[in-house]
């Protein structure tokens, strides 16, 4: 390969680097995507996000929605709740919390419908308060 | 301004601002980066892959030590004969694209959470073996990408603190010290302990993260400040080594609060590659030292009990 060629291709990486900057931002902002991650290089730009996930349930007999009290620490769910949180924190609202429906339909039968409720915290710029964003996701059992 | 032989126009000129002029001869720097490099990218994962596999990840409230995965083990040796065939003439060129290779795919692996250092690392690896290091001019094209790369790099996390708006009143440094012990440790020395216990009682009640230190808020946007200046200076030329010298600083003053090891070596050898002389290659045994201490800390051979992550 000549240097020409090499040059244009180092050129192209570099350049590349540069206009992925406004993408990184995009998905920081629009999806909630973690600053500190993808090569957006905002590292201690923001803290680092912190993300959690609180189970709400509709029981078939009462037709109540009653917040569902989930042990996060314990398996299946441990793992389901760690992966999910991970992938969350990092890739923002690109990762719904689909793979947690199943664990807890299976943990309460009588549970027709479920609500998660997924909340990011972040550090307004404007209070220096930090902020919850809340997200909300509802399945069936039938669906799930 | 030095245009590499057979270089094309437009490019060839953005590429040849970071050059030396005029070239360095017998140029050895590439190689000694290389190898620093490498040496990092293997220590990291065996520090935080094998030795202390939770320290890679940040699973919250739920937070328990993964195990350690074949993947984990194959690419820590695969990277470690990289380094160590790399100092064989002959299989030195081969071992650096396997080195490349590699380390672009553990920065694909362990995807999204890959640090970004990770990537940084891949790219540090990526341009060395790209070139032929027996033609200079090649050599010279990898150095000047690699700089423009840490130009770019530095620039942005500038921008990034401006842009993301918690630097002007010191909000994100408030709020490092009042979470992380390493920012009050550190800030701890300097502040008064009136305020330093004022913060830390903001992580009880929330905020707002804000200062009644001026120092702080001085620093939190001189920090932003040279991060976006310093990128101007470490490319021209005349103000190269001072610029050189004062990001060193800066660095390692970053380092004693954020605590980000793997970060600070590539970002203290991408500075030093601004240099003319070889500075890399004198410390690589400085790194081994320092290296194999955190070696010793990590198996808990050296002060058990001590966590550095």
């Amino acid at each position: 390969m000549s240097l020409a060629s090499k040059q244009r291709i180092f050129g192209g990486v570099l350049i590349a680097m540069v206009l992925w900057l406004p993408v990184h931002r995009f998905l920081v902002v629009e999806y909630q995507a973690n600053p500190w991650k993808f090569a957006g290089w905002a590292m201690y730009a923001l803290p680092q996000p912190a993300v959690r996930v609180e189970f709400f349930g509709v029981a078939s007999d009462s037709g109540e929605l009653r917040p569902l009290v989930v042990d996060q620490t314990v398996p299946p769910m441990r793992e389901a709740v760690v992966d999910f949180l991970t992938h969350r924190k990092h890739a923002g609202t690109l990762v719904r919390p689909d793979e947690l429906a199943d664990p807890v339909f299976e943990l309460y039968p009588s549970v027709e419908m479920l609500a998660l409720v997924v909340t990011h915290v972040a550090v307004d710029p404007d209070t220096a308060r930090p902020v919850p964003k809340r997200f909300g996701y509802r399945y069936r059992r039938s669906e799930s | 301004m030095e245009l590499v032989p057979g270089s094309v126009g437009q490019i060839g000129s953005f590429l040849a601002v970071a050059g030396d002029d005029p070239p360095v001869d017998g140029d050895s720097r590439l190689e000694a980066f290389q190898r620093a490099v490498l040496l990092t990218v293997v220590v990291e994962l065996l520090v935080r892959r094998i030795l202390s596999p939770g320290s890679a990840y940040d699973h919250g409230a739920a937070a328990t030590a993964p195990p350690v995965l074949l993947s984990d083990v194959l690419l820590t040796l695969g990277l470690s004969l990289c380094l160590l065939f790399g100092f064989f003439p002959r299989s030195q060129r081969v071992s650096g694209v396997a080195a490349a290779v590699l380390a672009v795919f553990a920065a694909l692996w362990y995807l999204p959470e890959t640090a970004n250092h990770g990537f940084l690392m891949a790219l540090c690896l990526l341009f060395p073996a790209f070139v032929d290091r027996s033609k200079p001019e090649e050599q010279q094209l990898a150095l000047q990408a690699l700089r423009w790369c840490w130009v770019i790099v530095f620039f942005a996390s500038g921008i990034q603190k401006l842009v993301y708006g918690l630097y002007d009143r010191a909000e994100l440094l408030t709020y490092m010290i009042a979470h992380e012990e390493t920012f009050a440790t550190m800030f701890g020395v300097l502040m008064p302990a009136g305020e330093l216990e004022r913060i830390r009682d903001l992580a009880a009640t929330g905020g707002p993260y804000l200062t009644e230190w001026m120092p702080l808020a001085l620093m939190s946007n001189l920090v932003w400040i040279f991060e976006v200046l310093a990128p101007a200076f470490l490319l021209y030329r005349p103000t190269r080594s001072i610029a050189v010298a004062t990001t060193l600083l800066f660095v390692v003053a970053i380092e004693l609060g954020a605590r980000e090891l793997f970060f600070g070596f590539i970002a203290i050898n991408l500075t030093l590659l601004f240099l003319r002389g070889d500075w890399i290659r004198r410390l690589l045994p400085v790194y081994v030292l320092a290296f194999t201490l955190l070696l010793l800390v990590e198996t808990g051979v050296l002060w058990p009990g001590f966590e550095f992550f």
